[in-house]
This record gives structure tokens, sequence and C-alpha cells, in this order.
């Protein structure tokens, strides 16, 4: 699945997303437009239970839109099949969780590795070391999961999001977890790899110290005009 | 990272409850490989065509007692027959061969037969096989001429690591701890070539040799002398062939004539073993249901303990769905943990099973005579690998399916 040559690296038009269906049907998102040029680096900034993480998903190829169009790397997420999305997915995204993610019985190096393994690239351990290093855990190697603090555990998940060489990187509250001495270091760190590997980077926050460190930020309910679900957000 | 290390990892991951699945398997395997062995050595013991034997003249009594104790060294003899009455029986125009033989000794705990030197020269074990003494074929020596001279066979020289010229005493009776002749000192000549019968699980002397050995009464050594007094334990008979190698139907009239005598019978082992196998056969059957069911019980026990796997897997699966797996790719991993867990107990159920009966023939041996081979490959042998793949895929498989339909989103939970 090759990249197809563009500035633009996310793309929607119209973007609706739909659960469940007659009257039981709730809108959760509803995007006219958006775009992010490749190598961008954006906070997208709401309240909780919004619909950012379901906007999140959408783009990483793990939801369908129900309707609109929604281009990512140049590949129209709306027409591919899920096994095809899977493999999008593997070539081109990088996923970092608000609660990590990291496999409990794989190492810190291990945890890197799975991050190859579906992707298109051979799994290569040099490689994975050296991503660990720059996160700064080159000490942690062969440590799980349940030995490292937060702050190391997200660092795990960042490398292990770089590890597919995606081209781009979407956060769902990644310091949410984190203890505020180590918010802005993670945040910093992820903002540097991005910008070192080229990624384009999508972070959505509730937190407004997160967007602070953002030169381009939306605001999700600028675009996200007609969630109906009571709670989610409303103005 | 490798698709199989991930498997690997994850059986790791779960090693206590994959590891009681593993063992479970291996113990309905194992015993299913050593009821099936038994079963199938112990039908090829006792029913190996051509044995030689078309018929055994003996004394009356247990006819399957008689075919026992005569082609398969087990068993007593329940008595004698006169030599006078072997001489008119040999002399039968349907009797191609008469090879009388005395019995009721051993050494080593193997019998030893006082037999007609004919019976290592001329007898056929095998259509057109007679006993060999050649080295090529895993024989020593030569047949016995003096009446100090014996033959082992081959199972005899190899248990008891015989060699030509060890010399032993004979052990009056078939029990160990039986009075030993000690005054009368034999010695070895040959060694049988490996035969694959039963023959080769005893020691053969000179016929004479039996009348002359010190201890025994006055009456049996002038046996050795009077063969109006003579007695022997019986004698093999080869029965003449008819067209197509079908043996002479007069068999039955000879059989029905020397019923009538008081002391005497002709039995045919080919008629009497059928019954042995009716009669053990049902504990063959009751051991190998209980082995199934043991491996069907085993199966389930992989299944649910999948299931169980499952559901504590289902946040890694998701995010390996996450990290671009495909939900084929999900499923696989599943089922390759059900096919290694299987693969792995019915390997160590094979080991375990083989051992089993090497321990166990030991036992066998000593209380019944009958040789087992712990490095015997029955039918379920070959069938093993391929009966546990499948057996992985089905136990895998519903949790397989269960996996490929798992959420994603669901299962990583996240809301923001």
């Amino acid at each position: 699945m090759a990249i197809k040559k563009s500035s633009t690296i996310i793309d929607l038009d119209s973007l609706e997303i739909v659960f469940g269906s007659g009257r039981d049907a709730l809108k959760v998102l509803d995007i006219p437009y958006w775009r992010v040029e490749e190598g961008d680096q954006v906070s997208i900034f709401g309240p909780s239970g919004s619909g950012k993480s379901t906007f999140l998903n959408a783009l990483a190829g793990l939801l369908s839109p129900s309707s609109g169009r929604l281009t990512v790397c140049g590949h129209s997420l709306e027409r591919m099949s899920e096994t095809q999305r899977d493999h999008f997915r593997a070539q081109y995204i990088g996923y970092i969780y608000q609660n990590f993610n990291l496999l409990q019985g794989f190492t810190a190096l291990e945890n890197v590795l799975v991050g190859m393994t579906f992707s298109p690239r051979k799994a290569d351990i040099k490689e994975a070391e050296s991503l660990l290093d720059e996160v700064g855990l080159s000490h942690r190697l062969g440590y799980h999961p349940s030995q490292m603090s937060s702050g190391e555990q997200q660092r795990v998940a960042v490398a292990r999001a770089l590890a597919n060489r995606p081209k781009v990187l979407l956060a769902d509250e990644p310091t949410a977890s984190l203890h505020p001495v180590n918010k802005e270091d993670v945040l910093r760190l992820l903002l540097d790899v991005c910008e070192k590997h080229g990624c384009t980077l999508v972070v959505v926050t509730h937190e407004r110290e997160v967007i602070a460190l953002f030169k381009n930020t939306v605001t999700f309910l600028e675009f996200n005009r007609a969630c109906q679900h009571p709670g989610r957000g409303e103005p | 990272m490798s698709f199989w290390r991930i498997v690997l990892k994850s059986l790791k991951h779960h090693h206590f409850s994959n590891g009681l699945a593993a063992i479970s398997i291996a113990m309905g395997v194992a015993l299913l490989v050593a009821v099936y062995s038994l079963k199938e050595q112990s039908h090829n013991t006792f029913t190996q065509v051509g044995l030689g034997v078309d018929a055994v003249l003996g004394p009356k009594g247990s006819p399957l007692q008689i075919v026992l104790n005569a082609v398969y060294h087990l068993e007593d003899m329940p008595g004698k027959i006169k030599w006078t009455y072997y001489r008119e029986v040999e002399k039968e125009p349907i009797v191609a061969q008469a090879i009388p033989f005395v019995v009721g000794h051993s050494y080593g705990g193997f019998r030893v037969n006082a037999i007609d030197g004919r019976f290592l020269t001329e007898f056929e074990y095998l259509p057109g096989k007679t006993f060999s003494f050649s080295e090529k074929l895993g024989g020593q020596g030569r047949p016995f001429i003096a009446p100090d001279e014996a033959v082992a066979g081959w199972a005899v020289a190899r248990r008891l690591n015989l060699k030509l010229g060890d010399t032993f005493s004979p052990v009056c009776g078939v029990k160990e701890g039986g009075p030993i002749h000690e005054k009368d000192i034999l010695r070895f000549v040959g060694i049988l070539a490996p035969t694959g019968t039963p023959h080769d699980r005893a020691i053969y002397i000179p016929l004479e040799t039996f009348y002359g050995l010190s201890g025994h009464p006055r009456e049996t050594v002038i046996m050795a002398h009077l063969e109006e007094y003579r007695e022997i334990s019986g004698a093999y008979i080869k029965i003449k062939r008819i067209r197509g190698g079908a043996l002479h139907p007069g068999i039955q009239d000879l059989k029905f004539e020397i019923n009538q005598s008081d002391r005497n019978q002709l039995v045919v082992p080919a008629e009497v073993m059928p019954r042995l196998h009716n009669i053990i056969g049902w504990v063959d059957r009751v051991l190998i249901t209980i082995a199934i069911m043991l491996t069907v019980l085993s199966a389930l026990f992989l299944f649910f303990s999948l299931l169980s796997a499952l559901r504590e897997m289902r946040r890694d699966l998701a995010l390996f769905r996450a990290l671009g797996a495909t939900r084929k790719t999900i499923m696989g991993l599943v089922i390759s943990e059900a096919l290694i867990i299987s693969l792995l107990g019915g390997l160590v159920g094979l080991a375990l099973g083989h051992c089993l009966i090497g321990v166990g023939a030991h036992f066998i041996k000593v209380e019944s005579g009958v040789d087992f081979s712990a490095g015997y490959l029955s039918m379920i042998d070959w069938l093993l690998v391929p009966a546990a793949i499948l057996l992985g895929i089905l136990a895998g498989l519903v949790p397989g399916i269960q996996a490929y339909r798992l959420g994603v989103l669901k299962n990583l939970s996240t809301v923001s």
C-alpha cells in the first residue's frame, strides 16, 4: 500500500459517524470539513466524553465512517474493507493511548518489536533499541510494564507508536494518566520525535496545559457541530 | 518479533493453564499409546501367522494351556504323552513332520525345552524359513550335537547376555527358586538368529539330555533306554499341504481320532487362539474406551482453558489489531496456541506411553513370560501427529472464532 503524493495528509469532508441504527441511532460525529498538512502538529481540545477518541479511531481506521469522505495518507478509508484498514494502520499509523495499552507479558523491547511485527517492515531489534534510547529508556529494555513508572510506560508507548515508521501519529490523551511532573516531558518528547521522524501528530486532549504547547489547536466542538448525545459536550 | 514468537510469549504468559492442558492431553495420549501398543503386541505374539506349528500333540487338558505352553513358552503342560503314541501319530499319512519335546525346566526365567535336534535344522517356523545361526543375521555357533550342549533363542541370549561357551545348569521346574540340576553343566554352542517369534524366548537342549539329568527319578532315566516307558510333553506336528498351501483337510479326522483317546489330544493353535482373544478382547476395549474418553476430556479441558485464556487476552488481542494485525492473524494466533499445546501434549504422551510400556514390560515378563517392547510402534503412534493437529484445531476453533470476532475498540476501552 503506497502513500499517494500530496502535502495534505488528512482530508475529510462531511464526515459522519453514527452508532446504532433506526430509532436507536446516535450521531456521534458530524464534521463538515477538516484538513491537516503533512508534518503538522495539531491538538484537538474538547471536554471528556465529547467524542474525540471516536474521531481519532476513525482517523486510525479502527472505525468506518457512516457517511462522508475521510482520506488519510491519500487512502480513502470509507471505501476500505476491514482487512484493508488493518493493513493501512500497520503501515501508516502510530497510536498512543491514554492508558498506555502496553502488553503486560512483554518487555519494553518486545513491546516495541510488536509494533513492527504487523507492518510491512521486518522487526529490527537494533531499531527498537534505538527508539527506546531515543525516549530515554535504553536502561529499561528488559523491564516489563509493571516494573516501570507511568511516565516510563508512556515513553515505551511512544517508542512503540514510532516502531512502524508511521506517517501519522495519533495520541489519545497521552498525558492524562501521568503525574503532572511527567506531563510536559512526555509531550515535549512526543513533539520532538515527531519532528525528527517527519510524522504528522494529532493529539486529542481535554487539558488546557497540553494545548499550550501546540501552535495549531482546534476546539473539537468547533467542527463537531451536531453531537446529539446528552452529556457528550454540548456547548 | 515473529508471529511464532508472539504465540510462544502468549503460551508462556498463561503457562499454568496451558501446562495443565498439555499434561492432561499427555496423560490421555500416554494411556492410549500404551494400551494400543500392548494390545497390538499381545495380538502379534499370540496370532503370528505360521509359527510353524499346525498342531500340537499333547496330553488331555486345556487346549489353550497346551498351546500357550508348547508354542508360547507360557503356563505349564498339564501332563505327558507316551513316546509310542507319538510314533504312531508321526506315521499318519497326512503328517509331514513331528518334533517331540519335553518341557518343565528353565534357566534365568526362560524355559529350557528338551527337543529333537531336527527342530533346529529342519523345522520351518515360517513358510520356507528354518532357524539360522548365521552371524550376518544375528546368530552365532551351531546346533547342539552332544548331550551337554545347548542353543539359546535370540531374545534369551540378549537378555541374559549369553556368549558361546557359557555354561549353565537347568532349574527343575519353570518357577524361579526351583531345585537346580547342579551336577549337569550344559554349554551354549549356538545362538539362534532372531525370528521375531516366541521361539526366540527359549533355550533348547537335546531331547535325550532331559532323561539323563541328575536328580530325576529312576523311571525317567529308564525312559532314555526303553521306548515303551518313555514319555514326552508333546510334539509339534506339521500337516501336509494341499493345493494353494491349505492344510490337508484330513487334520479334522486325525484330530477327532486322537481326541477319542483317554490320554491324548491334538490341538490346532489357529482354532484355539481366537478363544483367548475373545476372553481378553473386552479388556482391550474397556481400556481403549477409557483412554479415548480421557483424551476427549483433555481436549475439552484444552478448549475451556483456551476460552479462559482468551478472556484474559482480549485486551492484548485488541491491541494487536490496533497495531495492524488482521482478524485472520488473531484467529491464527489462538489456533496456533491450541495446536502447540495439543502437539506438545501428544508428543509428551507418546514418550510417556512408551516409557509406561518399558516399565510395565518387566513386570509382565516376570508374571506371564510375555515380552513387550517399549520401542514397538503401534498404529496409534503413526496417527498421533495428525490426530494431535486435528485435536488442536478442534479445541482452538471456537476460541479462534471468538478471537476473530473480537471488537477492538470495546476491548481497548478508550473513550474521551
